[in-house]
């Protein structure tokens, strides 16, 4: 069993699993970080970003002015942001089986990986992953072809170049394998291979491993995944969560008994425990709000949003902020806005209950009837007739790189009334705010990451009680900047197996069981005997028959007439020889008896000698050893064959047959 | 005493002398032998005043098939009876003593299993032993023996009476010798005599006790814990109770056990251990042997082997405040030792002798219980402070160094890391118990000397504090605490750069608006409480007050709390009123004209005051004018005050919570005070009486006339009568007396003259019908009609009102003093006098007992 590892990044895992003569990608997360080192993609010309300087190096040896512009400071990438796309070298894509997708956040890969790789196979999600996925794949695609640039920088990515580059581009890793955003018509083939399933539900894979997702509590319709055959189970933990947000509580109990258990999707905020971030941005909107300023949220449009707007909902009325308008703005904000309220059955239960009721699960229905919430698709069009100050806007994208936030940024960002407040916690705030700077605006960071912490996932750990556990290396050691917290890390016994972008890791399990049937006719010609209470055994003589991985015991096909056609003679040249087995033994011989047995049947002289493994018997006037040991008895008799028939015999009396 | 229930007792004690009579309740005994103890106490003697007691004593005791309880109750009222010299001897005659106290007796009848007879025993015997007869037949008696196998009784109240009453056995054979040996002397031969005879009682007493103490403390097996712990506690006791030559022989009596039971070291003894050897040690000279040998002891303690029982140990001796000086500081070394090892910060200098107990400790905080032991820790380090500075292990400034870096080891967004335990990083980061202990402590460290140094630095801990997401509601409580207490002490605040105070004014800010109520009205107290730090000045002379140093003044605040105001929770708004009120005390006092902000404040508070559901929020409402009037010095010239008075004044008597309306008084006696400013500053309550009032002097009568007016214009009088009449006690109780007080002042001087009436107007029908009721029982007189056709006629009041009255009038009708005299007494005080427990106690049997009147049994089943 192997464990190809394609993505370094800890909560964008993309592994592949062999197992059994299947290969299994499990999951598929696209590591957006690298479009931090691009420029802003504004939506209303700006002059600022417009006018930026080329870069030269200081002596002025490598002029790369058309490709890199300096602003506030640092070297940006003037062309379109580029993706760090999953590891495609250390194995043939095509060869892939299925794709096990755990949440929507971990599919953003997907087209880079199904077209133009060759690959066939099916990709499993539940229906919440696929159809928000879907929006936020075409938000992506939306956000980057709304601004165009023809502009395509590589010169950069060029090794000897990059090296003499400043600041984090001088160390961006695999810059080559960085690629453009995919079009709308690669996501929709890319998704038209998703195939759906429900929590629990089993798929047979080949007859070999059966799949089946579990709820993580994560995100609606977030799973983790359970790949089984019939004497392994490897569990495969993706984005888990065990607060009580808005999706179906984790199902834990699922996890027990892994062989195999591999943990990915941790929090990336170890230290900011989500209450109190959540306080946090309440009580910085309202802070905001009342000094007149406006807040700015750059978030993605389905997620912590739901949260966020719930709190709110019960917060404005508190902090009497009943009549500031909050607005969210994404190509997708309407869609996202309805389908958190259709997918019942993935929510958990106190808002399931709801749908019985005349009422939604949740309140941001009511804070859009009641006009405090109004989502548009973009700046332009109504949003500018309807736009009023103070106010909450929600918008993407959160690396402040390209989307409707980069508008908001430019005009907002001058006066120190207003603040930006940072919860997804999947980008620096630091990086993302430095094409931006200096800026006046005041800046929050309040990351709300509800997956599991490391308190929470050594406590599962101690309950479900895997064999072995792998995880990305950043689990293993605690954070950099906190070097001193050693409760940051995952202390596990064995130790945990860590992996890091593209490594090969051999899981540390050998198969040693296969289930194989018989045939009713076939086993009704078994004679069982009970060798022990509740344990019988039967000897049996068949054919194993392969295919499909199932494993059939057929009745060994008796020999042919005698040529019935000379053609068949050939095929069947060496039929099975069909020989009455010899009976199988089992039992141990008890010495006391044994000696008994020997005394009546005269022979009485025996010197018996205690060895390792039992004891030997030298009959001295028959010059004659039996060794009698826990795996075999061994009758040493030269020239005697009577004597040795008559002590096999006794041997045997003791022994029980089959 | 009541005759009527002197008359019934004869009857009560029948009653209960029946067995198996049923009594009302539970607690009828025990209220019965309180009164019994109250007559004791009060009149010349119980059996003269209960002659019947003695007969029923006797009856019980020679009768044991009364109930338990009744014996129980016999029991401790012979106690009762026997405490007095004469009550003794009457009971010796009739030779009941002997039988009561004698546990053969109670043995033999199989009552003395019954934990409840045991007690009785054990407090019958302590209310006895009051004189030395009492002394004399428990020695006799040899009552020593019964009640030293009570010491350790399974039952916990037993064991723990048994306990006093030895020691009062104690008490008594000390202070009888100490009259033996002084007052021998005066006293003739045969007394004489038989207090040689009782000295030798005593003596045997006390050897009995020692030897017994003696016995008892050293543990012989671990099933002996809980009374070994009972031995030490009474030992305790006994030392911090008995005087000199007494406590010398105990201590002496018992050391070797001590000694013993120091080495055995068993954690669930240390405490009441240390608890022993600490009382015995406050009170001995420093020279005398037992006092060497008992630091010894305290040394042993303190060496221990297990670090949470030597921290206690420690803890215990700072605590005594004991005199021995190396003792005490080795004890501020070992609590100092786990903040040394957390935050590696160096109090203790490297080549001390506690290197053994520093791998204990450090061992132990590698765990989860480190916590504990931090906090123990910390909590003392206000008992270290005290110490003088040459027997600290290290300056104070050092220690406050330490818990800043434990603090931020502890904040939950800090990154800083410690040069000491790592491990111990992971279990207390976050946890708000650690972060209160050290808070705690840097506010008592903030009197330390020379610590004004680190300011800035408490200041910026203390500022993440409260900037920290994760800090807890009490944490960030605690914070402001401190931030008041380091401000309060620090003469220059000069150091808190636009930086810091930026920070700062950010985080209140935030706080302001935590989702958390508890947040934010510890942040609207903090505000207010700001305001009342006295200034301080600055190098250059400028006076500065700490609100314009730390937030920029009143500016920042006002809008802050008047945001406040309209917070969701009631106990926020509550504190933003009370707030402001702090906060605008000083313009105030000052004088300063009104701002339309005050106004504002004014207008909402009236708002609070009709529409708040809250009581907290009105209470608050109504104190805040109530500081407003006393603050202000002239407040008749503040026209927005003596505006507002009507409305507070009406609305406030009239709401329906009795704290709102008690406060209303309070705000009306304050009126009252500056209408009728009394020159001989006598008790408020003091009723004067029509007749010894003085004369009235000319002048006087127009400028009570003019004041009296004002009342009434300021709704003072009107409040008062809301409030005389109504249902809660203390609202009434509290306008009675102010009404008494106004009547003492007015009416013997406008009684004289006719022609100057004040009418004032009543605010609902309600209230007016009861005032009317009131003087309808008071006298016959129509006050109402004839104030108004009065009023008619002098043209006062144009229209007949009938919600009109005359102030001196209804002053004069209403039966002040006898509702006063109602008002006093409790609103049980029927059910709770001693006739009523008497008449309950044979009603009760009556209901159960006499054949015939079943119905009427159930009927009362029914009622219950």
């Amino acid at each position: 069993m192997k464990l190809y590892c394609l993505s370094g990044h800890p909560t964008l895992p993309c592994n592949v699993l062999k197992f059994k003569s299947t290969t299994v990608m499990l999951d598929c997360g696209l590591d957006t970080t690298s479009v931090l080192n691009f420029l802003p993609l504004p939506l209303v010309h700006s002059p600022r970003l417009s006018k930026l300087p080329g870069w030269v190096s200081k002596d002025g040896s490598l002029n790369l002015e058309k490709e890199l512009k300096e602003c506030a400071g640092r070297v940006f990438v003037d062309s379109q942001p580029e993706f760090c796309l999953p590891e495609r070298e250390l194995l043939d894509l095509s060869t892939i089986d299925v794709i096990l997708i755990s949440n929507y956040h971990c599919m953003m890969a997907l087209p880079y990986i199904t077209e133009h790789t060759g690959f066939t196979g099916t990709v499993y999600a539940t229906e919440p992953t696929l159809q928000i996925g879907r929006l936020l794949m075409e938000e992506l695609v939306n956000f980057m072809e709304r601004v165009p640039k023809a502009q395509s920088a590589t010169c950069w990515k060029n090794k000897e170049i990059q090296r003499m580059l400043p600041g984090p581009l001088k160390d961006a890793v695999d810059v080559w394998t960085w690629k453009r955003c995919y079009s709308m018509q690669e996501v929709n083939s890319a998704l038209s291979k998703v195939q759906l399933v429900g929590y629990s539900q089993k798929v047979e894979l080949f007859g070999a491993v059966q799949v089946s997702p579990l709820s993580s509590g994560y995100s609606l319709g977030s799973s983790n995944w359970i790949i089984q055959s019939h004497h392994e189970k490897v569990s495969y933990v993706s984005g888990s969560s065990l607060l009580t947000t808005h999706p179906q509580p984790m199902d834990q109990s699922s996890l027990k008994n892994s062989d195999v258990l591999i943990l990915t999707g941790l929090t990336q905020m170890p230290t900011a425990n989500p209450d109190g971030m959540l306080g946090e941005f309440c009580s910085n909107l309202a802070m905001t709000i009342r000094a007149g300023g406006n807040v700015l949220v750059p978030c993605y449009s389905s997620g912590v949003i739901y949260d966020l707007l719930e709190c709110l909902y019960q917060f404005i009325e508190s902090a009497n902020l009943g009549t500031t308008p909050f607005y969210f703005i994404s190509p997708v904000a309407n869609s996202s806005l309805e389908f958190s309220q259709i997918f019942a059955e993935w929510l958990c239960h106190n808002k399931q209950t709801k749908v019985y009721l005349p009422e939604p699960p949740f309140p941001h229905a009511e804070l859009i009837q009641t006009n405090k919430l109004k989502h548009y698709p973009s700046i332009h069009g109504d949003f500018s007739s309807e736009f009023r100050q103070p106010c909450v806007v929600f918008t993407g994208h959160p690396s402040l790189r390209f989307g409707d936030v980069v508008h908001f940024m430019e005009l907002w960002g001058k006066s120190s009334l207003n603040t930006v407040i940072f919860t997804e916690p999947d980008f620096s705030y630091l990086d993302a705010l430095a094409p931006y700077q200096p800026l006046a605006m005041k800046c929050v960071y309040c990351p709300i990451d509800t997956r599991l912490n490391f308190h929470q996932v050594s406590k599962l750990l101690k309950e479900v009680q895997p064999l072995h556990v792998v995880c990305p290396e950043q689990y293993t050691q605690p954070p950099l900047t906190q070097s001193h917290r050693s409760d940051l890390m995952l202390e596990l016994q064995p130790p945990p197996m860590p992996y890091r972008r593209c490594s090969v890791l051999n899981l540390p399990f050998r198969r040693r069981y296969e289930r194989v049937y018989i045939l009713p006719e076939l086993a009704n010609s078994l004679v069982p005997s009970e060798v022990k209470p509740g344990v019988s055994v039967a000897t049996v003589s068949a054919v194993l028959q392969s295919k499909d991985n199932k494993h059939t015991l057929q009745s060994v096909p008796k020999a042919p007439p005698v040529a019935p056609s000379k053609k068949r003679k050939r095929v069947m040249e060496e039929p099975p020889m069909t020989m009455a087995p010899k009976p199988l033994l089992s039992g141990a011989v008890p010495l006391e008896a044994f000696l008994a047995t020997l005394q009546k049947h005269g022979i009485t002289e025996v010197k018996v000698e205690e060895t390792a493994d039992g004891h030997i018997l030298h009959l001295q006037a028959e010059d004659t050893l039996i060794q009698l040991e826990e795996d075999g008895t061994h009758i040493v008799c030269d020239n005697n064959e009577p004597l040795r028939a008559t002590l096999r015999d006794l041997v045997l009396r003791f022994l029980q047959k089959l | 005493m009541d005759s009527q229930c002197v008359s019934i007792l004869p009857r009560v004690c029948g009653v209960l002398l029946v067995s198996g009579s049923s009594l009302p309740d539970d607690t009828s005994l025990e209220k019965l032998l309180d009164w019994f103890t109250t007559v004791a106490q009060t009149g010349p003697s119980l059996l003269e005043a209960c002659p019947c007691l003695v007969d029923f004593v006797s009856k019980v005791a020679f009768n044991y098939a009364s109930g338990s309880s009744i014996l129980s109750f016999t029991l401790k009222l012979t106690g009762l009876i026997g405490a007095s010299e004469d009550g003794f001897k009457v009971l010796k005659e009739c030779s009941v003593l002997k039988l009561v106290f004698n546990p053969q007796h109670w043995q033999e009848a199989g009552l003395w299993e019954d934990p409840c007879l045991r007690i009785g025993w054990i407090q019958g015997l302590k209310m006895i032993l009051q004189h030395s007869e009492a002394l004399s037949f428990f020695a006799q008696a040899d009552l020593i023996e019964p009640l030293l196998q009570l010491q350790t009784d399974p039952s916990l109240f037993v064991a723990s009476a048994a306990n006093q009453t030895l020691a009062q056995v104690l008490l008594l054979c000390q202070s009888l010798s100490s009259v033996g040996h002084n007052g021998s002397k005066n006293r003739d031969l045969e007394h004489n005599s038989v207090s040689m005879e009782t000295t030798q009682n005593y003596s045997g007493i006390i050897t009995k006790v020692s030897e017994y103490l003696n016995k008892s403390v050293v543990l012989k097996e671990i099933s002996q814990l809980p009374g070994s712990q009972q031995i030490l506690r009474l030992l305790a006791m006994l030392l911090v109770r008995v005087g000199p030559p007494l406590r010398d022989t105990l201590l002496l009596a018992v050391m070797n056990s001590l000694e013993e039971l120091v080495t055995t070291s068993c954690s669930q003894l240390t405490v009441p251990l240390l608890d022993v050897i600490l009382a015995a040690n406050s009170g001995l000279r420093d020279d005398c042997v037992p006092k060497q040998r008992l630091i010894r002891l305290l040394w042993a303690m303190l060496n221990m082997k297990k670090p949470d029982d030597v921290m206690q140990a420690a803890a215990a001796v700072l605590r005594s405040h004991q005199s021995d000086p190396a003792l005490s500081a080795h004890s501020a070394r070992v609590l100092l030792l786990p903040l040394d090892i957390v935050t590696g910060v160096s109090l203790l200098d490297e080549n001390s002798t506690e290197g053994e107990l520093r791998i204990l400790i450090t061992e132990q905080l590698k765990r989860k219980s480190c916590i504990s032991m931090i906090c123990v820790c910390l909590s003392n380090i206000p008992q270290i402070t005290l110490m003088a500075s040459d027997r600290l292990p290290c300056p104070q400034r050092l220690i406050v160094t330490a818990v800043l870096l434990l603090l931020r080891l502890c904040c939950v967004d800090s990154s800083s890391s410690s040069p000491g335990c790592v491990e111990v990083v992971r279990f207390i980061t976050g946890n708000s118990k650690v972060q209160k202990c050290a808070l705690e402590a840097l506010l008592v460290l903030s009197k330390s000397p020379g610590v004004k140094m680190v300011l800035v630095e408490v200041f910026k801990v203390l500022t993440e504090y409260l900037n920290s997401p994760s800090s807890d509601p009490s944490v960030l409580q605690k914070s402001y605490q401190v931030v008041i207490k380091w401000v309060g002490v620090c003469p220059d605040l000069s150091c808190i750069t636009d930086q810091l105070r930026e920070g700062f004014i950010q985080a209140v800010r935030k706080r302001a608006c935590d989702t958390r109520w508890e947040a934010r009205d510890s942040t609207v107290e903090f505000l207010g409480h700001l305001v009342e730090v006295p200034s301080c000045w600055t190098f250059t002379e400028q006076e500065t007050e700490p609100l314009d140093v730390l937030l920029g003044g009143r500016r920042f605040t006002v809008p802050l709390l008047k945001e406040a105001l309209q917070d969701p929770e009631s106990y926020v708004r509550a504190s933003s009123i009370s707030a402001l009120a702090q906060t605008l005390a000083p313009s105030w006092q000052d004088g300063t004209a009104l701002t339309q902000e005050q106004e504002d404040i004014v207008a909402q508070l009236q708002e609070v005051l009709f529409q708040d559901s809250e009581g907290f929020a009105r209470r608050a409402a109504v104190k805040y004018f109530t500081a407003w009037f006393s603050a202000c010095s002239s407040p008749s010239s503040c026209w927005l005050l003596m505006q507002s008075m009507p409305t507070v004044l009406s609305q406030g008597v009239a709401d329906l919570d009795w704290e709102v309306k008690l406060h209303t008084l309070e705000l009306a006696e304050l009126l009252l005070d500056r209408a009728f400013p009394d020159p001989s500053p006598s008790h408020s309550y003091a009723v004067m009486s029509d007749q010894d009032h003085r004369l009235p002097i000319a002048g006087q009568q127009s400028d009570l006339l003019s004041s009296l007016k004002n009342l009434v214009d300021w709704g003072v009088v009107s409040a008062l009568l809301c409030g005389v009449v109504d249902c809660d006690r203390p609202v009434a109780l509290k306008a009675c007396q102010l009404l008494l007080k106004l009547r003492g002042i007015v009416c013997p001087v406008m009684d004289n003259a006719a022609d100057t009436r004040v009418f004032c107007q009543l605010a609902g029908a309600s209230v007016l019908q009861q005032v009317r009721k009131i003087q309808e029982i008071g006298k016959d007189t129509h006050v109402v009609s004839e104030a108004c056709s009065e009023a008619d006629e002098e043209g006062i009041c144009a229209s007949v009102d009938p919600e009109c009255v005359g102030v001196c009038e209804v002053l004069r009708l209403l039966d002040l003093d006898e509702k006063l005299s109602i008002l006093t007494q409790s609103s049980d005080h029927i059910y709770n006098s001693p006739l009523s427990l008497l008449q309950d106690i044979l009603t009760a049997a009556a209901a159960s007992s006499p054949p015939g009147q079943d119905s009427r049994q159930e009927l009362v089943m029914d009622c219950y």
